[in-house]
């Protein structure tokens, strides 16, 4: 058996069943290997679109996806995703080939410092330099991507490794098995005393708990407190949208009530949440009055941003079963309530097109109760988080440290394939679209179920938006207005697809769009004007939010 | 402020590139580095002193993350003339 027969053994022992890639020079062995191997190749029409693909097969399992590339060019298309992974805590393995170990350090065609690349932006990375470290570092990369806070690894295998000869005895691959560490009861008896002295608590949660798998002890924790609760937008899910202590959103496009209720705690208990920019505003001024509980399994989120009255570092589900308990907060609850009631997101209607906060509702209301949303990114992004009913974080794949355009369409694809059974919808902008419209071909050659919908406002909307508010409205380079006929493009790729004619009825064009048995696309034009309210300005505080005109 | 620590690390490919890039990332300038390999175990012995504005924890639970370091010790920390010592981290 050869290094590269050993690879695909290693990747079906460890449940791997769908891999997404494309093949080049150096990594042909492996594809040699996988020839009647029974993995499920995906082959992608770009490096990057293999990667987010295994991306969001990832994001909506859990599992670890896995990509696969050749050296130089190949490796460098796979960064954006891998990048991305390693903003939101994604457990990815990807696999790249490398020239021949005696070329490396030569300027080889195709030879990059893939290693070196690949530093700041994974979990870890290998370079596998004789054919005996093959076996660990597969066994390695596994463990590393899920335990602990996930993330990605990759694996770089010259090509002279992947055809060696496995030796018939191998040293037993040693795992050093990280314990999880979980809270003290030092830490536990603190945050308690913190708890019930809490007149004014908030709950700010985020992706960490998806991470976790805690969602279930989440809302036990939430509906025995009765506290009041603020999402993260990866943290959207983790409480139906339509529970009674679901504030919303909150941060740079929160809802207004979801802020100024931050900004008036007295205690605010972060769970998996790492106080990003986007959600803190300045940072100075972010829930001034609030003590904070921080629980989070990664101990450099602890006081990284800001220093907590008390940490719960480890396991967040110790965490969250120790506050679970009665609270006596009910006319701090019903302030909160009452707020949220009236203050929520603050859309503006443009009367000439469908507004996208109609639309995203009425798609919330057809679409399948379980159905996997994949984002793009940009103002969409924001409106989905706003006005889509997301049922489990799961469902909602969106690139939130990261914000890479061109995510949303290949990571339905993983999505689609790790959830056949599962209506997956991808909403993009017009920008986003274009940024891996390739992946139409993948869509088009699996017959993947997909449902695509473009909300084209023929601009870089969310660009447009922050020069509109921040530079004076001087517009620069944000038109898109010869974007191409949409639905001419997905018929090129016998995708059947449809627009959204300004006196169509709505509901009637989405069900008839959402019952087509295969792939389809829906070009929704929209107003270039429509901005994402509310919105705080890059670098002020939460509560100088601003609503639009008429909001 | 300036900080010095000792950490013992496999001698993985691009180790050391790991520790630098991610001092310098999480804002912390290199004043001073000795590293020495350690052929019996495959292990790097660095010791390092740096400077920031930024608390020492904010470095040293990124370091802690790195796979491979096994061992990671604060020294002592250096505020204009006045010598303290750090609390240890293992």
């Amino acid at each position: 058996m050869n290094g590269a027969e050993y690879i695909i053994k290693a990747l079906k022992a460890q449940g791997i069943d769908t891999l997404f890639g494309y093949p080049g020079g150096c990594i042909m062995p492996v594809y040699d290997a996988l020839l009647g191997s029974g993995i499920n190749h995906i082959l992608c029409r770009h490096e990057q679109g293999a990667a987010f693909a295994a991306n969001g097969y990832a994001r909506s399992t859990g599992r670890v996806g896995v990509c696969l590339a050749t050296s130089g060019p190949g490796a460098t298309n796979l960064i954006t995703a891998i990048a991305d992974a390693q903003l939101d805590s994604v457990p990815l393995v990807a696999i790249t080939g490398q020239v021949p170990t005696g070329l490396i350090g030569t300027d080889a065609f195709q030879e990059l410092d893939v290693l070196g690349l690949s530093l700041s932006i994974t979990k870890h990375s290998y370079l596998v330099e004789h054919i005996e470290q093959l076996p660990q570092i597969i066994e390695q990369a596994f463990q590393l991507a899920t335990e602990g806070r996930p993330g990605p690894v990759l694996i770089d295998i010259p090509k002279d490794v992947q055809l060696a000869q496995i030796p018939e005895s191998l040293p037993e691959a040693r795992l050093d098995q990280q314990i999880a560490q979980t809270p003290n009861q030092e830490q536990i008896s603190q945050a308690l005393t913190m708890l019930r002295e809490s007149k004014q608590p908030i709950i700010y949660a985020g992706g960490g708990i998806t991470l976790a798998d805690a969602v279930d002890e989440f809302r036990a924790l939430v509906d025995t407190t009765q506290i009041p609760t603020v999402l993260t937008l990866k943290g959207l899910g983790n409480l139906p949208a339509n529970h009674p202590l679901n504030l919303g959103m909150l941060g740079m496009h929160g809802s207004v009530a979801a802020n100024n209720l931050v900004q008036q705690c007295d205690l605010l208990i972060a769970i998996g949440a790492r106080f990003d920019d986007r959600v803190t505003g300045r940072l100075a001024q972010f829930a001034p009055h609030a003590k904070v509980i921080h629980l989070d399994i990664d101990p450099a989120e602890i006081g990284k941003l800001r220093q907590p009255g008390c940490a719960l570092t480890g396991e967040i589900k110790t965490g969250m079963a120790a506050l679970t308990i009665e609270t006596h907060i009910a006319p701090w609850r019903e302030q909160c309530q009452a707020e949220q009631a009236v203050n929520g997101y603050a859309q503006t209607k443009d009367p000439s097109s469908a507004s996208a906060a109609e639309f995203l509702s009425a798609l919330g209301e057809l679409a399948e109760k379980d159905a996997i949303i994949s984002c793009d990114v940009g103002q969409h992004q924001m409106w989905v988080a706003q006005y889509y009913p997301i049922s489990h974080p799961r469902r909602h794949l969106s690139s939130g440290g990261l914000g890479a355009m061109g995510f949303g369409l290949p990571a339905a694809i993983g999505a689609q394939l790790a959830n056949p059974q599962s209506q997956v919808i991808s909403i993009s902008g017009d920008g986003s679209f274009m940024m891996n419209v390739q992946e139409l071909a993948t869509i088009s050659r699996y017959r993947l179920p997909i449902k695509m919908i473009i909300l084209d406002n023929q601009a870089l909307g969310m660009v447009r938006q922050q020069q509109e508010l921040c530079y004076a409205k001087r517009y620069s380079e944000i038109d898109l207005s010869d974007n191409p006929a949409f639905t001419a493009v997905a018929e090129a790729f016998d995708i059947p697809a449809a627009m959204l004619n300004e006196d169509a009825d709505l509901n009637k064009t989405l069900q008839a769009f959402l019952s087509i048995p295969g792939p389809a696309l829906l070009h929704v034009p929209i107003s270039t004007q429509e901005n994402v309210w509310p919105m705080v300005k890059p670098g002020d505080s939460n509560e100088q939010m601003i609503t639009g005109a008429s909001a | 402020m300036i900080y010095s620590m000792h950490i013992e690390a496999n001698d993985n490919p691009a180790m050391l590139e790991r520790i630098l890039q991610t001092t310098r990332v999480r804002g912390f300038h290199i004043r001073h580095l000795d590293v020495r390999g350690h052929e019996s175990k495959e292990s790097l012995r660095i010791t390092m002193t740096v400077e920031s504005s930024r608390d020492q924890n904010r470095l040293i639970t990124q370091l802690h993350k790195i796979s491979g370091i096994m061992e990671l010790t604060a020294l002592h920390s250096i505020n204009g003339d006045n010598a303290e010592p750090a609390s240890a981290t293992a």
